[in-house]
């Protein structure tokens, strides 16, 4: 809603008399631009302001990170492999885990039925990384690993759910259950939008090769749950438009496109002086806003004045829509747009059975494209205001899931301890978070809920997860619910 | 948008119930507090969360949820002593400075202006009476205000226009106390639309308009009401508003989200609006109708209304876990919908606000446990379900008595079946011999060919067939007069020729080999019934009996590596042996549809008997046991030796194979015209002991409490005390919800009818009644109408002709400017309302200005227009996508879009519809670009403005201008102005340009769509007239009501 004051309202009133003192050929643009102030067309030449423009008028903390790019690993890759090298694993393989540890926690159904819970261990090599020397499975992702020095990993993640749509949504809303909204449509609904030309919160969707028929995706998970859907993240589609409905159809070219949305200004104009309902205004500037998109979203998707080395850095992928690669500096791209969350979802990671056919590849799809984009960041000065997570909805088994032997091992879903990465804006770098048992079974040391990684994100964001609240139902709702910690240990 | 609501509170209070105080009081020495407008809200929104009636939860003892407890000594002081302020510890921690004992406390985040301290204040000065929720008193019909319109200062023709109706009583009470003037009728086309559109979802059809506009009276006003009312898009639009409430959604919704088809339950829906079912009846028929003593096929179906729920199939999955969250998704459904309560706050702990404990969460989950569910697998094999089919079928009276007339003769023929058996015995001689059986050859006279390849009728009375190059789909048709007068079967023998290729020789294809795809014998043109097949021989895989199905790709085929070339034949028996008069000729047709090249009989010869056993499949079910059992002499034979003949016989009994032929094809009948019957998730209460309740810790699952069994209960602060028995199941609780002693439902629906029309509910947060709800705008108007509701009998069209008839809802809904300020919202309703409307209804209206809409009602959901990959993307296989509809499905209504929970279809969530993942019964409405991108591109509305331009071309037109103007009234359903007129006409002419320059843009534009352009009309033209018609789709007044 956009009431208008009076001064408003008579500008308005000027402008339509002036708009239609004229001939109608032409002079629409013009027009319009002055009724919808100046930035109204094309790119604003103002920076964008400070001052958040949502909920909040003023932050609640400095904020640290002006935006996202979330790297959601979906099916969620194993900790053993890639992040949390546990020899012990090896050394006893085939052993019973109940003869390490006491099995307290749930098994999914997929494995309850198991006689044995024998240990596996990795086949893939760990190496120290970089001056901080941190321990990554360099053999699956070496370029990932080549990030140490930046990143803080955090090996104590925990989270409530065990199967996949209830963790992914519990990992997006705060809550397992569907009708939450999304940790970019809190974004969007407490701080506003930064730019004139894209939606606020954008994902995008790839699929890996590791695991072809994988675990789905949905829009709830990046829907605005009882919040107005204009939080919604805008899903950008790797076939077709990339923004549903963008393009004009067949024997509609641009020109067609001015005349029948300056026509269309005059007819809604000349509506809001009958009714003088300010929902008229804002369908005025919402066309004009589409408009814009019409150019802004393929200028986007345009990498030809990306240079060679830049395309390179990426990989192979990078030039392919609907891959991982591509996303990664579509992520890039938008964050230089201020652009204020951006989610990649991959899918694939869901490593049940033939671990070793299948993480692999899966690794070779993300390690190098997401090394590129935190470097491509670096190099443009924005991992200092940018925030970067890279990881999944929960861990896996160290116990075997299915069939054992040289050749092959799997793992089940582990919702007690896993692992996850973040570098960029306010994130101490270099570090490693937390520790888990010999056979990861349980965190040892500085366990970190999902709801303190949310408060530490939004507090990074400059929010108090306890402040940013939306009234539903007669309850003040909150991405924490009524938990959640900030942990200042990993904060630079 | 949401700034408003979301210091809703504060605007109301500054907007709506202060203003009246402030007139109201101004006049007298001393401001009355009203503890329920000014006092509670403060007290629960504030102070509620620790000192509210969660009794677990919080750090003090002292609690602010009724009047003992405010009162309750604190050990040696109080928080409230009535009168005495100073003794007040309230008033002292509200007033205080300090940090440590400041209420509310500054890390809370709330805080008390110091008007809010002052209500309290002299609330507590003034005796701190404490009055129960209002929500939770049993409504009470106030008496109508009408002596305030009496005296106002309103023109004369406003009073009389005003006083009618109650409802504008109450709403011209509330103004007048405003000092607020209403605003004048709105003209008479807009006040149509806006009925039709807020009651049927469309425009008003064509003629209705004709007739109102030509005589816009009272009367007439009210018939046009009736005539929107009696339509089927009436119940369809009041249906939808329901499937949202009830989360209703064609796919699982959880992992791989698999289709369910509780569709059958949306006809269900439609029925009932259709035929007004009273609400009360619609209530206990949709929560339990399993229980109704002799429940119908209806009622069971009813129930699926508490199976919408999300149902969870992923593999691993716990089925404990997810029974829990079945039957919390059935309390928080049933009690947002009926009650308007938050009751899912009391799932892990008391409810902060509302006088709901946990305990009795759990008492009302005990009325939803009880259906023997699984909880995980498939939503379509979840049981409880049933079969059933759309219940909007219409299935004329004679399918239904051929029906059962059927039935009954089946009856018939079985309760004759033992004498029968005894006459067959005393007869039974044994098996008969095959050479008994006689077959005479019929003479051929005609042969014809359909397909590729050659058919000529030879001296031995045969047919012979030379193949052709693309012999795959070859028809016979022969007319053969047969030598007898009565026929029981025919043999069709495949004769070798050393013509044909080896092994088989008995077809021009490469081993010899055919395919017999289909036998038809038709007698004075018509089909004869086939009662079945045998053959000398059948190849793996091709029986005879695939001869006798229509289906092409199965075959009777007589290739074996093994066999030689020898003749083959098929037997076909008759269903009824045929009689035959002299002369007469009878057509035999063969189809040879595989798709193997010349699999066509080389040279077949047709023999017919009429020996009564001919043909029959003796074999089967004479079994060594039958054979020995009659092989013993009568009297020898044990029962179990006459079970064992009696089933044989009944499989051979001819009477009765007759009956079950007909049966099944009276069936067949019935269900073409019944549509498909599929599987539908619904309640049925188990038999025998009920399933435990307890509480579960935490809401946790795996954490009951065992050792404190709960018993079924509803929360007792909505129990009057009239009535104080505690529902004893489902079926009490549905008759509880539409008692006259339910304190809620009939203000919760009342309150949503009232939302359809005027965009917002007299309590706008529909879905919350509780303490936290937001106050009525309108108390006594909303009692009223909920009294009217229930002493009407739960009439629902009744409450919409009150709601639409009324003067306030027929106002102009023009924004007045001094109202911009006082009302911005409109809630004291001094003018119409004026809203955007939802994202079914803009596209509905498109398809039906445009003449494309189709008015089929009811089945299956189709898949309209959507973009491409939407599902693949984001599916668990790149391979699962979208299939679009042919056809007329490409414009039904859009409630009839497939609902997929994964994916929502996007014309529809753009424009804010509820997920359908759980119960949504508030209206939101955003103003977004994305909605701007839907209208200017989406293929529905390209294609809806290219028949609208094409209606108009069609028609009679004195020039360009009437033709522009049609289009509007089409879209609009109101006359264009004179100025609107002259842009839409210019606009016209830039596009007749534009395409005239470009001739191919224009061809492509009348190519968007799947419907075919008329290609007679001049196509520069129809374009250009396409894109104005495109221009009016996306007018604010298209899509708005107003």
């Amino acid at each position: 809603m956009n009431p208008l004051n009076d001064a408003n309202q008579h500008r308005m009133m000027l402008t339509r008399r002036h708009f239609f003192g004229r001939s109608a050929s032409g002079i629409g643009v013009a027009a319009l631009a002055s009724l919808l102030g100046k930035d109204a067309f094309g790119e604003s030449k103002e920076a964008a302001p400070a001052a958040p423009t949502g909920v909040m008028k003023a932050f609640h903390n400095p904020p640290k990170a002006k935006r996202v790019i979330y790297l959601f690993q979906s099916g969620a890759p194993s900790q053993q492999e890639l992040f949390d090298p546990k020899p012990a694993l090896r050394e006893n393989e085939g052993k019973e885990l109940a003869d390490f540890v006491e099995m307290t926690q749930r098994v999914t159904g997929m494995t309850a039925g198991q006689k044995s819970f024998p240990l596996a261990g990795s086949r893939y090599k760990f190496t120290k990384n970089g001056q901080s020397g941190i321990e990554i499975g360099s053999e699956l992702i070496p370029h990932i690993a080549s990030l140490a020095d930046d990143m803080c990993l955090i090996r104590s993640m925990q989270t409530e759910a065990i199967n996949h749509d209830p963790a992914m949504t519990f990992f997006q809303s705060g809550h397992q259950l569907p009708g939450r909204p999304s940790f970019g449509s809190w974004l969007h609904y407490g701080l506003g939008t930064m730019n004139q030309n894209l939606p606020t919160f954008i994902t995008m969707v790839s699929r890996g090769t590791g695991r072809p028929n994988c675990q789905p995706l949905y829009d709830r998970l990046w829907g605005s749950g009882f919040l107005p859907s204009t939080y919604s993240g805008v899903k950008l589609m790797s076939v077709g438009d990339p923004v549903l409905y963008l393009s004009n159809p067949e024997g509609f070219d641009p020109t067609a496109r001015r005349r029948m949305l300056d026509d269309l200004a005059k007819l809604n104009l000349k509506k809001l002086e009958e009714f003088g309902d300010p929902e008229i205004h804002t369908r005025i500037q919402q066309y004009e806003l589409a408009y814009r998109m019409q150019t802004s979203v393929p200028d986007l998707t345009d990498f030809s004045d990306e240079p060679q080395h830049v395309l390179d850095a990426y990989g192979p992928d990078v030039m392919k829509r609907g891959t991982y690669a591509y996303n990664c500096l579509l992520a890039r791209r938008l964050a230089e747009r201020d652009v204020r969350f951006v989610q990649l979802f991959h899918m694939g990671w869901d490593q049940h059975f033939t671990l070793p056919k299948q993480l692999p590849g899966q690794c070779r799809d993300t390690d190098q494209p997401t090394k590129a984009l935190v470097n491509d960041l670096k190099q443009r000065g924005m991992l200092d205001d940018t925030l970067v997570v890279w990881g999944g909805e929960f861990g896996r088994t160290s116990y075997c899931q299915g069939t054992l032997n040289a050749q092959t091992y799997g793992r089940d879903h582990h919702p007690c301890c896993f692992s996850l990465w973040m570098t960029g804006a306010g994130i101490k770098r270099g570090m490693t978070y937390g520790k888990t048992d010999d056979v990861c079974y349980n965190v040892v040391e500085n366990p970190m809920h999902v709801h303190d990684l949310h408060a530490t994100m939004l507090h990074l964001l400059g929010i108090d997860h306890e402040k940013l609240t939306y009234r539903f139902q007669g309850r003040y709702f909150r991405l924490t619910d009524v938990h959640g910690h900030i942990v200042k240990d990993i904060l630079a | 948008m949401f700034i408003l609501r979301y210091f809703g509170r504060n605007v109301i209070n500054v907007l709506g119930l202060a203003p009246i105080l402030a007139i109201a009081g101004m006049c007298q020495a001393e401001e009355k507090i009203d503890f329920r407008t000014q006092v509670q809200p403060i007290l629960s929104d504030r102070c509620f969360h620790c000192h509210g009636p969660d009794a677990k939860n919080q750090e003090s003892a002292f609690r602010l949820d009724s009047q003992e407890n405010i009162l309750a000594d604190l050990g040696g002081y109080a928080g409230v002593v009535p009168g005495d302020l100073e003794a007040s510890e309230l008033h002292a921690r509200i007033h205080s400075d300090d940090e440590f004992s400041k209420m509310p406390p500054p890390d809370s985040n709330r805080s008390l202006s110091e008007e809010e301290k002052r209500i309290l204040d002299l609330w507590i000065q003034q005796g701190a009476e404490y009055q129960r929720h209002w929500a939770f008193e049993i409504p009470e019909r106030p008496e109508v205000p009408d002596e305030a319109l009496t005296s106002a200062a309103w023109p004369e023709e406003v009073k009389k226009r005003w006083s009618a109706n109650p409802i504008d009583a109450f709403i011209a009470d509330r103004l007048i106390k405003e000092g607020l003037a209403p605003s004048p009728e709105a003209d008479p086309a807009t006040r149509l639309r806006r009925a039709s559109l807020t009651l049927t979802g469309l425009l008003p059809p064509a003629e209705l308009q004709e007739k109102f506009l030509a005589d816009p009276s009272e009367a007439a006003y009210v018939e046009a009401i009736n005539t929107l009312m009696d339509s089927v898009s009436y119940a369809e639009h009041q249906s939808l508003r329901w499937l949202d409430a009830a989360r209703y959604a064609d796919t699982d919704g959880y992992q791989n989200d698999n289709e369910r088809t509780n569709w059958p339950w949306r006809d269900w829906v439609i029925q009932a609006m259709r035929q007004n079912m009273p609400f009360d009846q619609f209530t206990i028929e949709q929560l339990a109708g399993d229980m109704l003593p002799d429940a119908t096929d209806s009622q069971r179906l009813a129930t699926a209304f508490n199976r919408n729920h999300r149902q969870n199939a992923e593999g691993g999955a716990l089925a404990e876990e997810f029974l829990v969250e079945n039957i919390i998704d059935r309390v928080e459904t049933t009690s947002t919908v009926w009650l308007g309560l938050t009751m899912g706050c009391a799932r892990c702990h008391d409810h902060k606000y509302d006088p709901l404990s946990q305990r009795e969460f759990y008492q009302f989950y005990g009325y939803f446990n009880n259906i023997g569910e699984r909880g995980i697998g498939r939503g379509i094999s979840a049981n409880p379900t049933i079969m059933a089919s759309s219940p909007l079928a219409s299935i004329s009276p004679e399918t239904i008595a051929s029906r059962e007339e059927a039935t009954k003769a089946l009856d018939v023929a079985k309760s004759s079946v033992p004498e029968r058996m005894r006459q067959w015995l005393d007869e039974y001689q044994g098996p008969q011999k095959e050479d008994s059986i006689s077959w005479v050859s019929a003479a051929l006279q005609n042969a014809t060919l359909d397909g590729d390849g050659d058919l000529v009728v030879e001296g031995d009375d045969t047919v012979r067939y030379s193949g052709g190059n693309k012999a795959s789909k070859i028809v016979y048709t022969i007319t053969v007069q047969p030598k007898q007068k009565s026929l029981t079967a025919l043999q069709i023998e495949a004769l070798p020729d050393d013509a044909f290729a080896k092994p088989r020789q008995l077809a021009p294809s490469v081993n010899g080999n055919f395919v017999l795809t289909r036998l038809n014998v038709l007698q004075h043109g018509k089909p004869v019934m086939l009662q079945s097949a045998t053959a000398s021989f059948e190849q793996d895989s091709y029986p005879v009996t695939n001869i006798l199905d229509d289906k092409a790709s199965t075959g009777w085929a007589v290739f074996s590596p093994n066999k030689k070339a020898e003749p083959v034949t098929a037997t076909v028996r008759f269903a009824e042996p045929l009689s035959i008069q002299d002369d007469e000729t009878i057509t035999i047709e063969l189809r040879f549809e595989s798709q193997f090249a010349n699999h066509a009989i080389g040279k077949a010869r047709f023999v017919f008997s009429d020996h009564p056993e001919a043909g029959k499949v003796t074999e089967e079910g004479l079994t060594a046991e039958v054979t020995t059992a009659l092989a013993k002499d009568a009297k020898q034979r044990k029962p179990k030796d006459l079970e064992v003949i009696r089933n044989y016989y009944e499989s051979i009994d001819e009477p009765l194979a007759k009956a079950q032929r007909e049966l099944a094809k009276a069936e067949k009948q019935f269900r073409s015209e019944a549509g498909p019957e599929v599987s539908v998730m619904v309640m049925n209460e188990r038999d025998g002991d009920d399933a435990p309740i307890y509480l579960l810790n935490r809401g946790q699952y795996n954490e009951p409490v065992k050792d404190e069994p709960l018993s079924r209960a509803v929360p007792a602060e909505l129990l009057s005390e009239l009535s104080s028995a505690q529902p004893a199941n489902r079926l009490e609780l549905a008759r509880w919800l539409v008692s006259r002693n339910n304190p809620l439902t009939a203000r919760v629906i009342i309150n949503r009818l009232w939302q359809d029309h005027f965009g917002v509910g007299l309590v706008k947060t529909v879905d919350d009644f509780g303490l936290q709800g937001e106050s009525p705008s309108h108390a006594k108007l909303l009692d009223w109408l909920a009294v009217e509701f229930i002493e009407s009998g739960w009439d629902i069209q009744h409450m919409h002709r009150l709601i639409v008839s009324s003067a306030a809802y027929r106002q102009s809904s023009v924004h007045r400017p001094e109202l911009r300020q006082r009302d911005p919202e409109n809630r004291l309703i001094a003018r119409g309302p004026r809203y955007r409307a939802d994202g079914y209804s803009i596209r509905d209206v498109a398809l039906q200005a445009s003449g494309l809409l189709s008015e089929k009602v009811g089945g299956p959901s189709v898949k309209p227009y959507q973009p491409t990959g939407l599902w693949s993307t984001v599916a668990s296989s790149a391979g699962i996508r979208y299939q679009e509809d042919k056809g007329e499905s490409l414009y039904r209504k859009s409630m009839y879009t497939y609902w997929k929970r994964a994916v929502n279809p996007p014309r529809q969530t753009i424009f804010d519809a509820g997920s359908r993942e759980v119960c949504t019964v508030r209206a939101t409405r955003t103003n977004t670009p994305l909605q701007a991108l839907v209208l200017m591109n989406d293929k529905t509305f390209l294609e809806s403005a290219r028949h609208l331009a094409q209606e108009s071309l069609q028609a009679e037109a004195k020039d360009e201008r009437d033709r522009v103007a049609k289009m509007y009234r089409l879209a609009i359903a109101r006359p264009a102005d004179k100025e609107t007129l002259d842009i839409l006409v210019e606009n016209l002419q830039f596009f007749r340009q534009h395409y005239a320059e470009s001739p191919e843009e224009a061809k492509k534009l009348l190519s968007v769509g799947a419907s075919p352009a008329d290609g007679s009309l001049d196509p520069i033209q129809h374009a250009a007239l396409t894109s104005v018609a495109h221009l009016i789709l996306n007018l604010d007044e298209f899509v708005t009501i107003e």
